[in-house]
Order: structure tokens, then C-alpha cells, then sequence
């Protein structure tokens, strides 16, 4: 037998298996050339560096695991509520409206609390951060500005899909907050959209001493949202200033270096190019005030295979006043209340219209998916479709009023009206007749968001329904899809697909 | 395997209905095999547990889109790849920053002994590793790491066990002949 290929030398010096034959060989070759055993010998040092290197990275394990799981109890696992994000409020908090409005769109969007936290957490500024947490231990109020700018490149079009995002943020102590937010798409737009055209433009008001409200200027819709909670708002929650800087504190970012200082709105402003290695931001442009150290201004370009984006987090006021009519919950003159119901008449009266439609139309629903983009449940139609299958043709004739039938249809368009009403917004509702039957017990016929800390509420396709927790509906109820179709990419794939 | 993932569907579902020790028991079974990843991927030695902290978090916050819990173990060596990606980006935009090799924190006892020149030794294979190919810096330290055994680390690389045999064969044949004679320090480092 030849000598041995250093390929064997390794298997050998690394003990891996080989059929019985191959080693016997092996071993009788060895056994006699005294070059191989020497290049064997020669290889057993260096695997025993590579174990003794390897031990050092496992040493840690028991320490580490305990580090872990002491992390978890400050992060919320994503299937339980994070009343943080969920509520809104200080610094970058969006409404659960907007996460849905951007995640619909696909872009994205970053919060201003991430860059106040690759702001304050310099090694180098932690003279800073202090002053920091005494200004904002101080902090009665703020506003900001948040605007973007993202190209999203898409599945087989040359040009991409372009979102303009503006967002003005307000918060008043105790717990007043509101958002305005602007969404408005261009470049290659889906089927169904136009260029230049407002995919979103809300106002949401949060209080804590009586309901909010959610005002649609598209839809021309409100909303009532439930009040702020104490918990949601005291010094416990990450609502209030001073919880951020508990957050603020455990997390740490990199000067790249110093930008100098200018003005910023009659400020002097000192910049910094911020590097933030867990959150992969890189060179973030921070401009805070030399007085206060707080933010005045802050940029961020981004851009990966998919996605290019502009933000800027501008015109921040810090203790300012603001004039009350900011946070009045009075709804706009004309505009129709699709606040979703949850008492028990309503959900009856909803049951017993999709019960009848299935009854006359001989076991279907309203062929009607709310997702598409043209659809909606048109409740006028589908009761004029409901008399006519029952033979009551043409104008309305007094002897029909005491027709039983003609009466169970009349009741009927009362709960037909609610699910038109509540599934004008379509990015916290669905109804699904195209694809629901009333055989189809295990799927969603109707859904809608109840509320942020109420859950959803679900109609199965043979009418029962109940209340769902986000962490049931996120595994019941199937995403919206995006509206730009990005390309794929293959790191998004290996950590989400699965 | 199928044990296995039948195991880890359970503590996927009792860490999303609030059993932190179930992701625990999770990072007990996974977290070697994290390490070699993201010491493979990013060549970040210093950087490993940090960068294996990052994966489990991120796991746990997106726990609820693991559409198969069973496979919890590729999808997780799918966010270390991802996260050593990352660190590698990010140390090549601040390579200037790393011209000096990343110093290792290296167990202390060789072959019984304490000493510097085994620790200088070890050093030196560390940084050999990193000239590796990433699929073969992979599944060295995944052999290691796994007490060499092949079993879960090929499942978990996409690889059958001789491929992923082979491939650390030809890493550690890669190796061999990048260590001069005096680094491979056959006396010493001789225990067989």
C-alpha cells in the first residue's frame, strides 16, 4: 500500500469511522511506514488544540445559560402582548395601526426609542447619559417629527415601489399621547393602488383618564380606543421617560466619531456618528442639544438587497405646551363610527344574517373576501340579493310584513350593516365568504381586532365564535400579504420560513 | 431525530405559554452547535457568546413564527448564520479598527500542564481557523463543539455524516498545512 493522503492522515488523527476493511489496512500501513505515523503524530497536536480551544468556548455554558434566561424576563416573547408597542406613546412608540400600516407596505421602520438607545449608551458619553437621565426624569412633555423615504424593490419590475412615510409624535404627562401618520406609495404600485396615492393617514389618540380615538382620514371612519391604563402609564411602564433609561442602560453603541456642532432650530447641537453592532444600524447621524443632551435631530440612510431607506427624526420639543385641542377625542363632523362591537345582541344579530344568507343562498356565505383590494361587504346588496331569493321581487308590497320569512331579513340587515361597518378597515378586519363555508368549522369566516388589550374576536365558518389573545390569532389568522412583492431574499428565508 | 423534534415542539409551546426554563432546556441542546456557527460564519472568536446570546433572543422574540416547532435546531442555525453574517459585515467595515488577530480567551490546561506556550499554541490554531472556508470553519467547530459527535451536527449543516466527516477531514488537512513545523508542536502537544 502506497503511503497515506493527508486526508487520511486527518481521519485518522481525528478518529473517524471507517469500514472495517479500510481500517485494517490502514492500520497494517502504519504499522509500518514510519513517515505516516510521524505526520499522525504531528496532526494529534494540533487537534489537541483545536479541543483545548473549543473547550474554552463551551466553558461558559452554565453562566451563560443563566445570563439568558435572566434577559428573557425583560423581552417579551412574541406571542404574548407588549403593551409598549401595542399602546404607543413615548419616544417611538407606534400604535399597533402602524406596525400593521408598515408591515403591509414591507418597509422596515425603526423605532426612535432604538436610536436613542445607540444615542445614550456611548461608553464615551456616559456623562452625557447622566445629564440624560436627570433631563428626562424632568421631561413633561415632547414632540418630534419622523419622516422616510423607502425603495423597495420588487419581484420582476425595473422600477421599485416607493413609500414616503411622515409621522408627527406628542406626549403629555401623565399619559396623553397622539400620532399622526401619513402613508403615501408611488413608483411601481400593485394593481389597485395609484401613484401618489394615501395608503394611510391617521390620527390616534391615547388618554388615561377616558377612551382615545382612532381617526381614518381615508376611510373617513373613527374608531374608540380604550383608555391608557395605569399600568400602562406609570412610572412602572416603559411609557413613562424615566422606564426607558432602564432599557436605555442595558444596551450599548459605538462613537465612530465626532461631526462637530451647528445649529439645529436656534440650538447649538454637537453630532455623533453612531455605530449600534447589536441592532446592525451603523453610521446613525445624532445631533443632540449641548445644553440638555437630548435629541434634536437624527439621520439614518439604510440600504440592503431589498430596500432602501431614508429616515430622519427631526423638530424635537421637549417641555413644551400644547394646546388642548391636541389631544380632543371628539370625532371629525361626518365621519362614521366602526368602533367593533362585543355585546352579546349585536354578536347575536351578526350570527343570525350569516346564518339566513347561508340558509336561502343553499349553504354559502356572501362570496366576498374583504382582502382583496376593490372588494367590500356591501350590506344593501347582499339583503337586496337575500329578498330576492326568497321571491320578494321589486318595490317593497304591504302584505310582505307579515310574511315570516320577510321578517327574518329585515332583522337580518342589521347585523349585515355591522360587518359592513367594521370591515371598513381592512387592515384589522377580514371577512372571508369566498373561501368559507358553513361545513368549514375549523376556519375564519370573520375576524376583527377588539380592541388593543381585548384580543380579536372570530367567527368560525359554522358560526361559533369567541375571543382570541394575539398570541392565538397570530397562529389562527393568516397575514395580510405585502403590498410590494419583494424579492427574495435568502437570509430572510433561512430565519423565517421555518 | 424525530424524538428529538417531537421533544422540541413541547418546549417551544411551554416557552410561548411562559416556561422560560423550557428555551433553557432549548439553549442546553442547541447552543453548542450556535457557537460553531457564528464562530464559523463571522470568524469572530472573541465575539461567540455574545453572538450566540443575540440568536437565542432573537429566537425567543420570534418564537411564535417558527411555523414547525420541531425544527427548532435548523431554524435557530438559520438565525446564527444570520447573526454571524452580520458580525462579519461588521467587522469588515471596521477591519481597520482589527488589524491586530482577536485575542482569545483559551482553556489554560493542555495535556494536564498550565502554561503560556500551550496558550500561544492554541492562539495560533484559533487564527489558523479563521483562513478556513466557512462551510469547513463550520464543521470543525461543530465537531468540537459536539464532543465530535456527527449525528446532529450533519442533520443541522444539511449534510449526510460522511459528508460532514469529510468536510472536517479536509478543514483539519487544510489546517495541517498551513501550521509551520514549530506550531504543530508534535512533542508537546502529543498525548497518544
Amino acid at each position: 500500500m502506497s503511503c497515506l493522503t493527508d486526508e487520511q492522515v486527518a481521519r485518522l488523527t481525528l478518529e473517524l469511522p471507517e469500514d472495517a476493511e479500510e481500517s485494517r489496512r490502514l492500520a497494517v500501513h502504519l504499522s509500518e511506514c514510519p513517515s505516516c505515523r510521524g505526520k499522525v503524530a504531528k496532526n494529534r497536536g494540533l487537534i489537541d488544540r483545536l479541543a483545548a480551544a473549543h473547550a474554552g468556548l463551551d466553558r461558559n455554558h452554565v453562566d451563560s445559560r443563566e445570563k439568558l434566561l435572566e434577559q428573557l424576563s425583560r423581552v417579551d416573547v412574541a406571542n404574548r402582548p407588549n403593551k409598549f408597542w401595542q399602546r404607543g406613546g413615548l419616544i417611538g412608540a407606534w400604535s399597533g395601526r402602524r406596525q400593521v400600516a408598515t408591515a403591509l407596505i414591507g418597509i422596515s421602520a425603526t423605532a426612535v426609542l432604538g436610536l436613542l438607545l445607540i444615542v445614550l449608551n456611548s461608553g464615551q458619553r456616559l456623562s452625557a447619559m447622566e445629564r440624560m437621565a436627570k433631563e428626562l426624569k424632568e421631561v413633561k412633555s415632547y414632540s418630534y417629527k419622523n419622516t422616510e423615504h423607502v425603495m423597495i424593490s420588487q419581484k420582476g419590475k425595473t422600477e421599485p415601489g416607493i413609500v414616503d412615510l411622515s409621522q408627527l409624535n406628542y406626549w403629555q404627562a401623565p399619559g396623553r399621547t397622539r400620532e399622526d401618520l401619513k402613508i403615501v406609495l408611488s413608483g411601481a404600485v400593485p394593481r389597485g393602488y395609484h401613484p401618489g396615492q394615501t395608503q394611510c393617514d391617521i390620527v390616534s389618540i391615547s388618554l388615561m383618564d377616558k377612551p382615545g380615538i382612532l381617526i381614518d382620514r381615508v376611510l373617513k371612519t373613527y374608531t374608540r380606543e380604550p383608555e391608557l391604563r395605569a399600568e400602562d402609564t406609570g412610572s412602572g411602564s416603559l411609557i413613562y421617560p424615566m422606564s426607558l433609561l432602564r432599557v436605555i442602560r442595558e444596551e450599548s453603541g459605538n462613537v465612530v466619531r465626532e461631526l462637530g456642532t451647528k445649529q439645529i432650530g436656534g440650538e447649538q447641537a454637537h453630532g455623533y456618528l453612531m455605530d449600534y453592532p447589536k441592532a446592525d444600524w451603523h453610521d446613525v447621524e445624532v445631533w443632540l442639544d449641548t445644553e440638555t443632551d437630548l435629541p434634536l435631530e437624527v439621520r439614518h440612510e439604510a440600504k440592503d438587497e431589498t430596500t432602501a431607506s431614508e429616515m430622519q427624526w427631526t423638530d424635537f420639543r421637549w417641555n413644551t405646551t400644547f394646546d388642548p385641542k391636541l389631544f380632543d377625542t371628539t370625532p371629525p363632523e361626518g365621519y362614521a363610527d366602526i368602533t367593533p362591537p362585543d355585546d352579546v345582541k349585536t354578536l347575536a344579530e351578526i350570527t343570525e344574517a350569516l346564518r339566513l344568507y347561508a340558509e336561502l343562498s343553499g349553504g354559502k356565505y356572501p362570496p366576498i373576501d374583504t382582502y382583496e383590494v376593490d372588494a367590500k361587504f356591501d350590506a344593501d346588496a347582499i339583503y337586496a340579493e337575500m329578498l330576492k331569493l326568497t321571491g320578494f321581487n321589486g318595490p317593497p308590497q304591504p302584505q310582505w310584513a307579515g310574511n315570516e320569512k320577510y321578517q327574518e331579513i329585515q332583522r337580518a340587515k342589521s347585523g349585515l350593516d355591522w360587518i359592513a361597518k367594521i370591515t371598513r378597515d381592512k387592515n384589522v378586519t377580514r371577512y372571508e365568504g369566498l373561501h368559507v363555508g358553513p361545513q368549514d368549522k375549523e376556519k375564519i369566516l370573520l375576524w376583527w381586532l377588539n380592541g388593543d388589550s381585548q384580543g380579536y374576536r372570530v367567527f368560525y365558518g359554522d358560526l361559533t365564535s369567541k375571543m382570541l389573545t394575539d398570541a392565538e390569532a397570530k397562529k389562527a389568522i393568516a397575514p395580510r400579504s405585502k403590498i410590494f412583492a419583494e424579492p427574495a431574499a435568502e437570509d430572510e428565508k433561512a430565519t423565517e420560513s421555518q | 431525530m424525530e424524538a428529538n423534534a417531537t421533544n422540541d415542539a413541547n418546549l417551544v409551546a411551554q416557552t410561548l405559554a411562559g416556561n422560560r426554563e423550557a428555551f433553557g432546556q432549548l439553549y442546553d441542546r442547541y447552543a453548542r452547535m450556535v457557537r460553531a456557527v457564528v464562530a464559523g460564519v463571522s470568524g469572530d472568536w472573541p465575539a461567540v457568546e455574545d453572538m450566540t446570546q443575540e440568536c437565542f433572543l432573537r429566537g425567543y422574540r420570534n418564537l411564535s413564527k417558527l411555523r414547525e416547532p420541531g425544527r427548532f435546531g435548523s431554524w435557530i442555525v438559520g438565525i446564527a448564520r444570520q447573526v454571524g453574517r452580520e458580525r462579519r459585515r461588521s467587522l469588515a467595515r471596521d477591519r481597520h479598527e482589527f488589524s491586530a488577530a482577536p485575542v482569545v480567551e483559551i482553556e489554560s490546561t493542555i495535556n494536564g500542564e498550565t502554561g503560556v506556550d500551550e496558550r500561544e499554541q492554541v492562539e495560533v490554531v484559533v487564527q489558523k481557523i479563521a483562513m478556513l472556508p466557512e462551510q469547513e470553519r463550520v464543521a470543525v467547530h461543530a465537531f468540537f463543539l459536539e464532543q465530535r459527535d456527527a449525528t446532529q451536527a450533519a442533520e443541522l449543516l444539511g449534510l449526510s455524516r460522511s459528508g460532514f466527516y469529510a468536510v472536517v477531514a479536509r478543514g483539519i488537512t487544510r489546517l495541517a498545512k498551513q501550521m509551520r513545523p514549530d506550531e504543530m508542536n508534535q512533542e508537546k502537544g502529543s498525548k497518544r
